[in-house]
C-alpha cells in the first residue's frame, strides 16, 4: 500500500482487482470531476479498481466517527460543495503521509493523524491534497511520466545508458515542483476559508523537520539539512518552503481565526494509544521520542509516560531497564488503573534484579487484567514467590 | 524484506527486463495442466458449475514494460470471455451458473477466497505444474484445496463446482513495437505482447482444487467474440469429461 | 548517490543472474528427523518439504503445500546480540536483538517487532499467550494474527519458544487464515510437543 501511495501522486498502476465503485461516499455534485478524455479515463478506471480493492484493506481503519470527523476536517477548509467529491478511506500505517486519486480518493495515513496537533494543520495536508486533485496534476503528470518511462526505455540500449535511467527515474514518480507550490498556496487559502489559522501550514512542516532531526539523531536516518525523504523529495525545500509559507500566512490572515486544537484532541483521544504504539514498534527511537514528548505537552498524562517507558523497554540498551522503570512508575503513580504499565514495570524491574519488587507489580496487572491474553504465563512466571 | 520504495523500483526495473526473461523463459513450457487422479464428472444431468466473474484485464505495455490499463478493452474482455462460454457447444455435461459482478459482490468473503485461490495456483504452478522449485510431497495425487469455506456458496448458486478464471493481457504501444524492432535488428528476440490466464475448477463441497489448466502463452484480442471464443478454448482446454466420455 | 548506485547492483544483478530457485527435499512423517543443522530434533506426523534457504537467520524453513499456504519455521540456537531474520540489504530498519536474559513474555514481544519491520505493517496483533515446555525446558507458547498492505488474506500463527543455555530456540507455524491455519494447526502441535533441543547443556534451574 506504500507503494500505492506513491503510485497514486505518480498516477500509475500495477495493482488489479474487480472493478467495484465506491457507493458509500458517492455523491451527485461529485459530477463536476469527471474524466475528460481517454488518458483521464485510464487513471480512473485504475485507481477505483484500486479503490475496490482498499475497501476491503486489513489495514482500513472503518470506525465511523473518526472517518467522519477527518471528513469535517476537510469540508470546513474546502467547503461542502467541493468536499462532496472526495471519499476518504484512513489506513493503519504509522508513517506521515496523505494523498489523492484522481478519481476523487483520498487515503489518510494513521500517521499523520499522531503528527497533525491541531485541525488546522490537518487541513493543510488534506487541502494541499485537494488541490492537486482539483488542479488535475495527475493527468499532467501521467502524460509525462508515459512520455518519460519511454524515454528510460530507449536510454537504455545505449551503452551506459543505466546512469540516465536513474536519472529520470527519481524524477519520474512526483508532482512537479511548480505543482507542490500551487498546491502550498491553494491550501493556504482553504485554511483561512474554512476560518483556520493559516500559520498552521508552515507550523507542520516545522514539526516534522523537528522530528526527523531528533531521528537522525538516535541514528535512524541520515539527516542532510534539507527535507529529503521518501515521500517529500519531490516537495520543495523545506526552508524554502517554510518561508513562502508563512509569507502567505501573513497576508493572508484575518481576525477570529482558530486551530481547533481542542476539538482535535478530543477526537483523537481513543485513537492515540494506538498510533503511538504503531510508531514505537517502528524501532525509530529518536523520532518516536520526539513525537510522545510533543503529545504529552507540558502535562504528562500516564498513557505519556507509559509511551516513554515501553520505548526505552524496548530499546533494551543499558540503562534502558532502569529507565523505563522510572517511567512506568510516574505512569501509574498518573493513573493506578494503567495495567499495561504495572506489567512493563514488573518485566523492567525483574530485568534490574529487582525481582521481588517486579513480582509485586506483575501481581497488580494480574489483580487488574485476570483475562489479559497473557495472564497464565505472568501467573506462572511469578508463581507463589513473594 | 525489502523496503517499500526499493521494492517499487524492483518491480519498475524488472518490467524493463521483461523481454530477456521473456527469451529465458522460452526454454519452458508455456501450458500445463492437471487433473486429480481418475476425476470425471457423474453421468446423467448436466452438472452445475458456478463461474466466479473473470479476473481479466487488459493493458498496454508501454517501451518501459510498464503496464497502463485500458479500462474499455478490459471491460469487453469480461463480457465476452462470460458469452464464449455460455454459447460453447463443447461442454454439454456443464450447465454454467454464471454469476453476474454485482451478484458476486454479495457472496460471502469471496474476494479472500479468489486470493486464496491465487496462492494455491501460484503454489500449483511453482511446486507442480511448471516445477520451477517442485516440492517432494506434492508429486503424487495432485491435490491442493481451498477449504470448506467453499461450501458457502452452494446455496446462493445451487452448484456443485465453480470455476475461476483469470487472464492478463498486454498489448505493446507504438513506442515499445518500434524498440522492439530495434531489439530484432540486434539479434534479441522480440515478444508481441503478453496474453495468459488460468481456469480451475474447485469442487464446492470440499473446497479441493480437482482441475487446473495454466496457458502462459495465449491467443490475443481476448476482447473481441472470435478472440474471446478461442481464449475459452485455450483456457478449458483438458476440462474434466463425463465418466461416459461426454466433453473429451 | 547511494541510491543510484544501489539501483545500478540491481539492474546488473537482474542482467547476470539466471533465476536462482530454493530446492525443497522430502521430510516423511513419522520419522525423527534433525532440523537446522542439527541443533533440533522433531517427530512430524504428517510429510512436508524442507527448503534449502530460510528467511531465519539461524534455522529452517518447512512447507507442506507452498511458503505463502503454509510455512514452518525453525530458529534454532539465536545468540545474544542476534536478530531473527536477516536484517535488510538496504534501509534503515534495524530488527531488534535477542538477550540471553530475555524474560519469557519478552520472547513474543521480539517476535512481534521482528515481524512488524520485517512484514512492513501495523497490523499484528499477538492473541494467547501461555506457559508450555519445550524439550523440558520453560517456554511460552503464543498465537498471533496478522495482515500485510495490498493482501486481502489475513495470516494467523502460533509458535512455541524456550531460552536454553542463553540461547534462543522458536519454533513458528503460519498459515492464511482461511482454511490452511486450522487445517495443519493439530499436526503443528504435534510437531511442537515433539521437539528435542540438541547441542545444549543438561537444563539449570529456573
Amino acid at each position: 500500500m506504500k507503494a500505492l501511495l506513491k503510485l497514486l501522486s505518480a498516477s500509475l498502476a500495477l495493482q488489479v482487482a474487480v472493478a467495484t465503485p465506491a457507493a458509500a461516499q458517492a455523491s451527485g455534485s461529485a459530477q463536476k470531476y469527471q474524466p475528460i478524455n481517454d488518458d483521464e479515463r485510464t487513471l480512473w478506471r485504475t485507481m477505483d479498481e484500486y479503490e475496490g480493492n482498499i475497501r476491503h484493506s486489513p489495514l482500513l481503519i472503518a470506525d465511523a466517527e473518526l472517518n467522519d470527523y477527518v471528513r469535517s476536517v476537510l469540508c470546513r477548509a474546502v467547503g461542502a460543495e467541493k468536499c462532496s467529491a472526495v471519499r476518504i478511506y484512513i489506513l493503519r500505517t504509522p508513517q506521515f503521509n496523505a494523498a489523492m486519486a484522481p478519481n476523487g480518493m483520498m487515503v489518510v495515513w494513521s500517521g499523520l493523524l499522531l503528527r497533525t496537533r491541531n485541525e488546522a494543520e490537518l487541513a493543510t495536508v488534506l487541502a494541499h491534497e485537494f488541490a492537486h486533485f482539483e488542479k488535475r496534476h495527475s493527468l499532467q503528470k501521467f502524460r509525462d511520466v508515459r512520455a518519460k518511462t519511454d524515454a528510460i526505455a530507449w536510454l537504455g540500449f545505449v551503452p551506459g545508458g543505466a546512469f540516465a535511467q536513474i536519472g529520470l527515474f527519481t524524477s519520474v514518480f512526483a508532482f512537479s515542483r511548480d505543482m507542490e507550490r500551487e498546491a502550498d498556496f491553494q491550501a493556504v487559502q482553504s485554511l483561512v476559508n474554512g476560518g483556520y489559522d493559516p500559520q498552521s501550514a508552515s507550523e507542520i512542516w516545522r514539526h516534522f523537520l523537528a522530528e526527523r532531526k531528533a531521528s537522525a539523531a538516535s541514528g535512524k536516518i541520515k539527516f542532510d539539512g534539507d527535507i529529503q525523504t521518501n515521500m517529500f523529495s519531490s516537495h520543495p525545500g523545506i526552508s524554502e518552503r517554510l518561508e513562502y509559507l508563512s509569507a502567505s500566512a501573513t497576508r493572508l490572515t484575518r481576525p477570529n481565526l482558530e486551530t481547533g486544537r481542542t476539538d482535535y484532541q478530543k477526537a483523537m483521544a481513543r485513537w492515540l494509544p494506538l498510533f503511538v504504539d504503531d510508531q514505537i514498534k517502528l524501532n525509530d527511537f529518536g523520532g518516536s521520542e520526539f513525537l510522545i514528548k510533543s503529545l504529552a505537552g507540558t502535562k504528562w498524562s500516564g498513557a505519556s509516560y507509559h509511551a516513554m517507558a515501553e520505548l526505552f523497554r524496548y530499546r533494551a540498551k543499558d540503562g534502558d531497564y532502569a529507565l523505563a522503570a522510572k517511567y512506568y512508575r510516574h505512569a501509574v503513580a498518573t493513573d493506578p488503573a494503567l495495567a499495561e504499565s504495572w506489567r512493563g514495570l514488573g518485566l523492567s524491574l525483574m530485568r534490574t534484579a529487582n525481582r521481588p519488587e517486579g513480582i509485586k507489580a506483575i501481581r497488580k496487572y494480574l489483580e487488574l487484567r485476570p483475562q489479559a491474553s497473557d495472564a497464565a504465563l505472568l501467573a506462572d512466571m511469578v508463581g507463589s514467590e513473594n | 524484506m525489502i523496503g517499500s520504495k526499493m521494492r517499487w523500483l524492483m518491480l519498475l526495473l524488472l518490467g524493463m527486463q521483461l523481454p530477456q526473461l521473456a527469451v529465458a523463459q522460452r526454454k519452458f513450457p508455456t501450458e500445463k495442466s492437471a487433473i486429480r487422479d481418475g476425476f470425471l464428472f457423474a453421468t446423467g444431468e448436466p452438472v452445475r458449475i458456478a463461474v466466479f466473474p473473470p479476473d481479466s484485464e487488459v493493458s498496454e505495455t508501454n517501451a518501459a514494460g510498464m503496464a497502463l490499463p485500458d479500462a474499455k478493452a478490459t471491460d469487453a474482455a469480461r463480457v465476452a470471455l462470460i458469452q464464449s462460454l455460455q454459447t460453447d457447444p463443447s461442454f454439454p455435461h456443464a450447465k454454467w451458473v454464471v454469476i453476474e459482478p454485482k451478484a458476486a459482490e454479495a457472496l460471502p468473503a469471496l474476494a479472500s477466497q479468489r486470493a486464496l485461490f491465487q496462492l494455491v495456483v501460484d503454489a500449483a504452478i511453482r511446486h507442480r505444474l511448471f516445477a520451477t522449485e517442485p516440492l517432494p510431497s506434492k508429486q503424487g495425487q495432485f491435490q491442493w484445496s481451498l477449504g470448506k469455506g467453499m461450501s458457502d456458496y452452494i446455496a446462493q448458486t445451487n452448484a456443485t463446482y465453480g470455476l475461476f478464471i483469470y487472464t492478463r493481457d498486454s498489448r505493446n504501444s507504438a513506442g515499445k513495437t518500434a524498440m522492439q524492432a530495434l531489439a530484432t535488428a540486434l539479434g534479441n528476440r522480440a515478444e508481441r505482447g503478453k496474453h495468459m490466464g488460468y481456469a480451475g475448477l474447485v469442487d464446492l463441497k470440499s473446497g479441493e482444487l480437482v482441475w487446473l489448466n495454466v496457458n502462459l502463452k495465449m491467443s490475443p484480442d481476448l476482447e473481441t467474440g472470435a478472440g474471446a471464443n478461442l481464449r475459452l478454448k485455450q483456457l478449458l482446454r483438458g476440462f474434466p469429461a463425463t465418466n461416459s466420455g461426454q466433453g473429451k | 548517490m547511494k541510491f543510484a548506485l544501489i539501483a545500478m547492483a540491481i539492474i546488473a544483478a537482474l542482467l547476470m543472474a539466471a533465476p536462482s530457485y530454493a530446492e525443497w527435499r522430502a521430510v516423511p512423517a513419522d520419522e525423527s528427523i534433525k532440523v537446522a543443522q542439527d541443533k533440533i530434533e522433531v517427530v512430524p506426523n504428517m510429510e512436508w518439504n524442507r527448503s534449502t534457504a530460510s528467511s531465519a537467520k539461524f534455522g529452517e524453513t518447512w512447507t507442506a503445500d507452498g511458503v505463502a499456504l503454509n510455512e514452518l519455521t525453525f530458529f534454532a540456537a539465536v545468540e545474544e546480540g542476534d536478530t531473527l531474520y536477516w536484517n535488510r540489504i538496504f534501509g534503515s530498519d534495524k530488527l531488534p536483538v535477542f538477550k540471553s536474559d530475555m524474560l519469557l513474555p519478552e520472547i513474543p514481544e521480539l517476535f512481534e517487532k521482528s515481524n512488524r519491520l520485517l512484514l512492513d505493517t501495523p497490523v499484528f496483533t499477538i492473541e494467547k499467550v501461555e506457559a508450555d515446555r519445550l524439550s523440558g525446558y520453560p517456554a511460552v507458547r503464543f498465537s498471533y494474527r496478522y495482515a500485510v498492505p495490498d493482501d486481502l488474506l489475513e495470516r494467523r500463527g502460533e509458535a512455541v519458544g524456550a531460552i536454553a543455555n542463553g540461547k534462543l530456540y522458536l519454533v513458528n507455524f503460519v498459515a492464511p487464515s482461511l482454511h490452511y491455519f486450522e487445517h495443519y494447526l493439530p499436526s503443528v502441535r504435534k510437531l511442537f510437543g515433539s521437539v528435542k533441543l540438541l547441542d545444549t547443556k543438561t537444563e539449570t534451574d529456573d
